[in-house]
């Protein structure tokens, strides 16, 4: 659970200080090595709302929410077929 | 239908249920717009967190440097900023004396602006935006324009909140903005590419040369960019014109706001 919440806050902090790949790049992480990881939904939220503007996808102003979303299921899909994660 | 998976296909019907509330939230009562305001009222003290570090690791740095590397560095901008005022001084000349003929002329360009500080560049979301750390405080409102160095337009205002603002570069993906091009101020829209690239179609016939600058209409000419690349194939009626900001987005640390007379309005 330490390690969870530990997690959290780095990629908390990494929304606002670090470059959106980097961002990814830790969430994408996170969703792997955590159970159930719903917190990234709320980071691509937190990110939506703190730096969405302009036309990129006809301005659509969840480009990240739907995007973690969308990480979310196929990365949790994919470790259900993967036997390294099949004991959590 | 084993318990698992049971349990499974009722959680995925929660989480389908929650989300199309909220995409309702967002979509239909204004949610997106409350929560953004909220968000970045929150967020404006985290990023001056950042600079107050940065700025602290600055002093810090320049105190464990060496006094050699300071003193040569010191001699080496000396002579660089000789260049520049002596190249400066004849542009000052020209534009102030094209400033007074517009006076004489009966059009007053001076446009009143405002500092601000950028809190969190275009890095740090696939958006390309900026936020800078002037809001509703300093009387900013959507629609105005941001300029670097005083003569290079950067972007607009999109979102104004109580201590930040918003701001969509041109080069945001997709953003298009009206343009002059090169000498012959061809107008023509480009439209952004992201991370200050930018690109334009022309006629094949049309004129255009590697270095030409790109500008936005007005009797006060703003400079967006130059020519970098011109893509002209010849079984293709239209040639590809990709132009980059003058300064690089990712290095801007301040820029200026112009805020326009409402009273005139």
């Amino acid at each position: 659970m330490m390690r969870r919440i530990i997690a959290d806050c780095i990629i908390l902090l990494a929304v606002f200080y670090a470059p959106w790949w980097a961002t990814i790049l830790l969430v994408t992480c996170a969703v792997f090595l955590f159970r159930e990881y719903w917190e990234a939904l709320a980071v691509g939220l937190l990110t939506d709302l703190l730096y969405a503007g302009g036309p990129l996808l006809g301005g659509f102003k969840l480009v990240y929410t739907v995007g973690y979303l969308v990480l979310y299921f196929i990365l949790t899909s994919f470790k259900k077929r993967t036997r390294f994660y099949d004991a959590k | 239908m084993p318990m698992r998976k049971k349990r499974n296909a009722q959680k995925i019907v929660v989480v389908l249920v929650v989300g199309a509330m909220i995409v309702g939230f967002f979509l239909f009562f204004g949610g997106y717009g409350l929560l953004s305001r909220a968000v970045n009222i929150i967020g404006v003290p985290v990023w001056k967190t950042e600079l107050f570090v940065q700025n602290a690791w600055g002093e810090f740095g320049g105190l464990i440097r060496s006094k050699k590397s300071l003193v040569d560095e010191n001699k080496k901008l000396k002579s660089d900023l000789t260049t520049l005022s002596m190249k400066l001084l004849d542009r000052n000349l020209f534009f102030e004396e094209n400033l007074h003929l517009k006076e004489v002329l009966g059009r007053s360009v001076l446009d009143r602006t405002i500092l601000a500080s950028v809190l969190s560049g275009p890095g740090s979301s696939v958006y390309d935006t900026f936020i800078i750390d002037v809001g509703e405080d300093f009387g900013i409102e959507k629609g105005d324009q941001v300029l670097y160095a005083g003569n290079i337009m950067i972007g607009t205002i999109s979102d104004v909140f109580p201590h930040s603002s918003r701001v969509v570069l041109f080069s945001s993906p997709g953003e298009l903005t009206d343009v002059l091009v090169g000498k012959e101020k061809i107008p023509t829209t480009a439209k952004g590419r992201g991370g200050g690239n930018y690109e334009i179609q022309f006629p094949h016939d049309v004129v255009v040369h590697e270095g030409d600058v790109v500008s936005l209409p007005g009797i006060m000419p703003r400079i967006i960019g130059s020519i970098e690349y011109v893509d002209a194939k010849t079984s293709d009626p239209f040639k590809q014109i990709l132009f980059r900001d003058i300064v690089n987005p990712h290095q801007i640390r301040d820029v200026e706001v112009i805020s326009h007379d409402r009273s005139k309005k």
